[in-house]
């Protein structure tokens, strides 16, 4: 229960494209994020998904059934989802109790089992005791509790989740952030989850959905998108990286060499479709960057240019061959600004252009 | 605070529901007339009180608003009302001669018996309408403003009365065409032209020029006789001059309209006015001099031959003919 | 491929249907009669008779004169008052502006009758007052002329500006002014170069729906105008209807659709120099104005405040109370001429008053409801969906509020008056459709404001959770509006109760109404009578008004 399939979807708002294209399968019990900036059309995928928008063109598939599609759309009543929106659209005018019950309500469910599954929901996101609280009576994290269980109510088939944690202080982000991981542990439902926040999709999914400007531009794992971006456009969106102009000059099994600046040589990894002389960038997260404060073979020179203390570890900016390299370093480092020092590149990724 | 609002709409819905209690199960007669609002209220009483089943509608305003009214009603297919009693005599041979929807001839033919009392100028001989009050139009004055007030119509033309007459709207009473007509026949139209040179004021009806006058907003002023007297019973400063050239005599008839679904209480209605008991109230209620010359005038008016021997020359027919130019150039000279 | 046929369409299509016939139908077919000449053929001669005659076009000039000088005067008093309330510490600040914004609530047409009590020639009991005292022998003013019809014009539009202005002034940013003061300006260097451009449009917007308002107006400058032969396009319109004659009914239409134009144009004008501004808002933010602090001033300018509040507002309702109680017109103010005779008169003898409270309860009552739920759904589809055409049906609703009442009046009469196969003339119900039309202005802005306020994801929850669209509409929309559905009844019935413009054109024999009654008595000179029901339906719209204030209030809350 819970399989979605989109295939070929595109949806336009007048002349403005807002998805283009898509092709996404999501299992049965995943957790999958879609992660972007604003605008790419990530949460028009999710309305989609939930019968809120009709599709310009393509199909949705939930449990093998079509759903949407240019001409037909099940109407959001009778999909069996629950969907927690950004502001939580819990009912001023109802109380906890009356909308947690709503969804089972209008399924003419028996006052009985009402009572009794609505209590049971209410213990399950913690708010037992809350039933005849009012949403203005509520917290912010209160409230999407409750938003949560009246989702859940109905058993559905997937649960649909538009930004759930952007309005919440950073403390309760990541007390919210847990609790949920619980409940899909507990539930074992399919969760749709649509967030701008790349950290908040790497801790929480098992896949993430990368998009941008209505097409989807990666999908993995968390640890295969941070790693292994394929664009540029990933890897500058996921966590801090350089973006090292270079020209590729050899490749080997998923190794290669690259050409920087004036003639460094540094070796990189390489996605299978690359060929020698291509140009690109050489991705390279700051922490795989070791500092030396003498010239080592493979390492390349550089000026520290600026040394921010970040608390738990120090952010340089250090000029090497006239363009600016962040690299991460130890606190107890003894690296002064004006230093020159020698980098050795750990781990890095050819990306051609 | 809601209970506020809803103790304001229940008083609303209380007042609103002593106006329904107002009528009952009754015949019901709608009446167009001309007559004062206040002396038609005392009508309508003393004619419901003889006649408990019979529930008088009154809709009461100027003549010319009503002439109006039954054009459009007319043009409709059909004209509301039951009865007509309005202050133009010659308005009914028009009424006798229109043609509304497939009726041609809007009155309904009835000899009373009470009109063998009355004088055979005061009603049609065809039997369609019939004078049930007789109304003057007069000069007023203020008497505490004026101790020397005019004797003629001429005298108003006289700079002595600059910017100090008040009188009616010729397009709004019927009894002021008639009177229009009987002074542009005496006078000629420069009559008018001069009068507005003396600066006379125009307001819509004859009460309202004459309670102007007992207000002492304006000390002199044409206007119907009844009226003055009214107005004099009841203390105000206010007295009448029938003018010397002739006051303009006006017997205000009463009529059946043919298109009616009430004949019998119509009738009754007709019955009721020109019948004696009817005639001497409205005398009392109304200060009319009767159209039945045994009925005693009201307290200082004169006789009704008196009265039709001073009259001014008046031809009906002539001022129906020209009703249309008389109204325009009332309009053009004295409203524009 | 076409809509889905689901309630939701049904609704929209109903929408429209009611619209097309209570807006587009009447008005259309006004101008084009407006458009035939005497043998019905398409052409601008009525145009041209109304521009060549001078009977036309002296009311032309008139209309504008008046609408000008009446917009200056509304300006020079509702300028410093606003900027009295909104920008100085005077005391007792919510009675004050109860008291001005009195005339507001009160129809003009018995702000005409109280002044024309007050200043009539000879009179008037400011007139008699002044004779005396100064031993006069003509009295120092006629109500009955130009400028006294311009003075009760703007002592009942002022109130445009001022609330608009005030209202400018209050949500200003005082950091705007504050930045000017200490970059060095003095204080009225500050009001000059900032405050005053800044406030500028808001003093525009209030000009402009004076002058709107006052080129629309019938009730003054019928009760004060006839007498001294001043003309203006409603009454104008008004002697053209009332003559029955069809070339004189096209004229009307001539006038009437060169009415529409105007005042809709000034309308227009209107919105687009407020666009973006939301000068009506139900303030959200709480942002403090700078104030000044009057110190010595304050006593003074209180006083000058309360005197002025006496001879505009407190004297001429003074003057409608005292007339209402005496025996006759013009007699001498004392003890033994005063009587309740009018008032028993009024309610217990004069038939009419009964029929016609009758009427305006009933009408009010049925306007507001049936608008209300028209203008909601209206508002619903124009904010909520995505239907195309949900421009033409907000285009429908709000426009009649910019026209004219007697306008409205002509449309429905040439519409309902058998032409097209139904004649409603002289019946209940074509009153009731033009407060219908006119009035739906209302219900579509107050109940929009209320659906703004709930976000679209409050259905969409409901939508997923299982709900129909007709179900989230009743358990979701419905309550959340209630709020704005009352507003807007409560907004409509007080103006319908009290309503004259229309009323004087469309009431019967059968169906008067409260506003045509008092007209009719005061034009045929009852006035003791006319002033009874006038105190009476004083007393009952200024109650209803303040109960309004109070719910809208307490909702803010």
């Amino acid at each position: 229960m819970g399989e979605i399939i989109l295939r070929n979807l595109t949806k336009k708002f007048g002349h403005v494209t807002a998805i283009r294209d898509l092709n996404v399968e999501i299992k049965n019990g995943e957790i999958v994020s879609f992660l972007g900036p604003s605008g790419c059309g990530k949460t028009t995928t999710l309305r989609l998904i939930a019968g809120l928008e009709r599709p310009t063109d393509g199909e949705i598939y939930i449990d093998g059934e079509l759903v949407s599609s240019k001409k037909t759309l099940v109407p959001p009543e009778r999909r069996n989802l629950g969907m927690v929106f950004q502001n939580y659209a819990v009912w001023p005018h109802m109380t906890v109790f009356a909308n947690v019950a709503y969804p089972l309500r209008i399924r003419k469910i028996p006052k009985k089992e009402i009572m009794q599954r609505v209590e049971e929901m209410l213990e399950l996101v913690g708010m037992r005791g809350y039933e005849a609280r009012y949403p203005d009576q509520l917290s912010g994290g209160q409230q999407q509790r409750v938003a949560l269980a009246r989702a859940l109510i109905v058993r559905p088939a997937a649960l649909l989740l538009d930004e759930p944690l952007s309005n919440l202080d950073a403390k309760l982000r990541e007390r919210m952030r847990f609790e949920l991981m619980e409940l899909h542990k507990n539930t074992k439902i399919t969760v749709v989850y649509v967030t701008h926040d790349q950290a908040e999709a790497m801790v929480l999914s098992d896949r993430i959905m990368v998009m941008n400007e209505g097409t989807i531009q990666q999908v993995g794992t968390p640890l295969e998108i941070y790693r292994q971006p394929v664009n540029r456009f990933v890897a500058d969106f996921i966590g801090v990286a350089n973006f090292v102009d270079c020209k590729l000059l050899e490749v080997n099994d998923g190794k290669g060499t690259v050409l920087v600046g004036t003639g460094t040589i540094l070796e990189c990894e390489v996605s299978p479709h690359v060929s020698p002389g291509q140009r690109g960038v050489l991705f390279i997260r700051p922490e795989s960057i070791e500092l030396h404060t003498r010239e080592k073979p493979g390492t390349v020179a550089g000026l520290v240019r600026r040394k921010v203390f970040l608390g738990g570890k120090i952010d340089y900016r250090i000029e090497v061959e006239g363009m600016e390299w962040r690299v991460e370093g130890d606190p107890e480092g003894t690296i002064r600004e004006g230093d020159r020092v020698y980098l050795l590149v750990k781990r890095a990724r050819f990306i051609p252009e | 605070m809601r209970f506020r609002a809803s103790v304001f709409w229940v008083a609303l819905a209380v007042l609103g529901l002593w106006a329904v209690t107002a009528s009952g199960e009754r015949v019901s007669i709608l009446l167009y007339t001309s007559v004062p609002i206040e002396i038609m209220t005392k009508i309508e009483e003393t004619f419901e009180a003889v006649n408990p089943d019979i529930d008088l509608v009154v809709f009461r305003t100027g003549t010319g608003k009503l002439k109006a009214k039954i054009a459009t009603e007319c043009e409709v297919g059909k004209i509301e009302a039951d009865l007509i009693w309005v202050a133009d005599f010659t308005y009914y041979e028009t009424l006798k001669e229109m043609r509304c929807g497939t009726l041609v001839g809007q009155l309904l033919y009835y000899k009373p018996p009470a009109a063998a009392a009355i004088p055979a100028e005061l009603y049609d001989k065809e039997g369609y309408y019939y004078g049930a009050r007789i109304i003057n139009m007069v000069i007023a004055y203020n008497t505490t403003l004026v101790q020397e007030p005019p004797r003629k119509w001429k005298d108003l033309l006289d700079e002595k009365w600059k910017d100090q007459i008040i009188m009616g709207n010729v397009l709004y009473s019927g009894a002021l065409v008639d009177t229009m007509g009987a002074l542009v026949m005496r006078y000629g139209l420069e009559y008018f032209e001069k009068l507005r040179e003396n600066g006379a004021v125009v307001v819509r009806s004859n009460t309202g020029a004459a309670k102007a006058i007992a207000a002492g907003e304006y000390p002199v002023g044409i206007t119907l006789d009844y009226i003055v007297r009214n107005l004099k019973a009841k203390g105000s400063p206010i007295d009448l001059v029938y003018p010397q050239d002739g006051p303009v005599v006006i017997p205000s008839p009463i009529a059946i309209v043919a298109s009616t679904d009430q004949p019998e209480a119509a009738k009754r209605f007709v019955d009721y006015l020109l019948s004696k008991e009817g005639q001497e109230t409205l005398v009392k209620l109304g200060n009319f001099v009767s159209v039945i010359p045994e009925v005693s005038p009201p307290p200082g008016a004169p006789a009704l031959e008196e009265l039709m021997e001073m009259a001014m020359p008046l031809d009906w027919d002539w001022i129906r003919r020209n009703m249309e130019w008389l109204n325009e150039q009332w309009t053009r000279i004295m409203l524009d | 491929m076409s809509q889905v046929l689901n309630a939701r369409s049904l609704v929209f299509v109903a929408a429209i249907g009611v619209l097309i016939l209570l807006v587009a139908v009447p008005l259309s077919l006004l101008i084009y009669k407006s458009l035939l000449d005497q043998e019905g053929r398409f052409s601008v001669s009525n145009y041209v008779e109304v521009f060549s005659r001078r009977e036309n076009l002296l009311p032309l000039k008139n209309t504008l004169t008046i609408g000008l000088l009446s917009t200056l005067f509304s300006a020079l008093i509702g300028i410093p008052l606003a900027w009295i309330f909104a920008r100085t510490d005077i005391p007792f600040k919510g009675t004050f502006e109860l008291l001005f914004l009195l005339p507001y609530m009160i129809p003009p047409f018995i702000g005409a009758i109280a002044w024309t009590q007050l200043l009539s020639p000879r009179t008037g009991y400011i007139n008699r007052l002044l004779m005396n005292i100064f031993d006069l022998s003509r009295s120092p003013f006629n109500i009955y002329s130009l400028l006294g019809i311009v003075w009760v014009m703007s002592l009942h539009n002022y109130p445009y500006v001022f609330i608009t202005v005030k209202g400018a002034l209050e949500r200003m940013d005082p950091s705007l002014e504050e930045t000017a003061r200490i970059a060095g300006s003095g204080r009225f260097r500050v009001m000059k170069d900032i405050t005053l451009p800044l406030v500028l449009p808001a003093i525009a917007s209030g000009m402009l729906l004076s002058f709107v308002y006052s080129i629309a107006n019938f009730g003054i400058p019928a009760l004060i105008g006839m007498r001294a032969r001043i003309y203006v396009i409603t009454t104008q319109i008004f002697r053209y209807m009332y003559t029955g004659k069809f070339e004189d009914i096209k004229l009307a239409a001539a006038l009437s659709t060169l009415l529409m134009a105007v005042a809709g144009g000034g309308l227009l004008l209107n919105r687009w120099i407020l666009r973006g501004r939301r000068y009506t808002v139900i303030a959200g933010k709480s942002v403090r104005p700078t104030v000044v602090e009057l110190g010595s001033l304050r006593t003074p300018l209180c006083c000058l405040l309360g005197v002025f509040a006496l001879l505009i507002v407190i004297m001429p309702l003074m003057a409608v109370l005292l007339n209402s109680f005496l025996k006759g017109w013009g007699v001498p103010l004392g003890w033994d001429n005063l009587t309740v005779g009018n008032y028993s008169y009024i309610l217990f003898e004069f038939e009419l008053t009964r029929s016609a409270i009758k009427n305006s309860i009933l009408l009010s009552l049925s306007a507001a409801t049936i608008t209300t739920f028209i203008g909601a759904v209206t508002a619903y589809m124009t904010t909520r969906t995505r239907i195309r055409g949900r421009r033409t049906l907000e285009f429908l609703a709000t426009l009649p509020y910019s026209i004219p009442g007697t306008v409205v009046a002509v449309a429905m009469i040439l519409a309902w008056s058998g032409q097209l196969g139904v004649n409603l003339y002289n019946t209940f119900w074509i009153i009731l459709i033009a407060y219908t039309a006119r009035y739906m202005f209302f219900a579509y802005r107050t109940v929009s404001a209320s659906l703004e306020q709930i976000h679209s994801s409050l259905e969409e929850a409901a939508r997923v959770s299982g709900a129909t669209w007709g179900q989230s509409f009743r358990d979701i929309v419905v309550p959340l509006i209630k709020p704005g559905l009352l507003a807007s009844w409560f907004l409509i019935s007080m103006p319908t109760l009290r309503e004259l413009t229309m009323s004087a054109l469309l009431t019967g024999p059968h169906t008067p109404t409260i506003g045509a009654v008092v007209f009719e008595l005061q034009d045929a000179g009852s006035y003791q009578a006319a002033a009874a029901l006038a105190a009476i339906l004083i007393v009952i719209v200024i109650f209803g008004n303040l109960l309004i204030r109070k719910s809208i209030g307490e909702r803010k809350a």
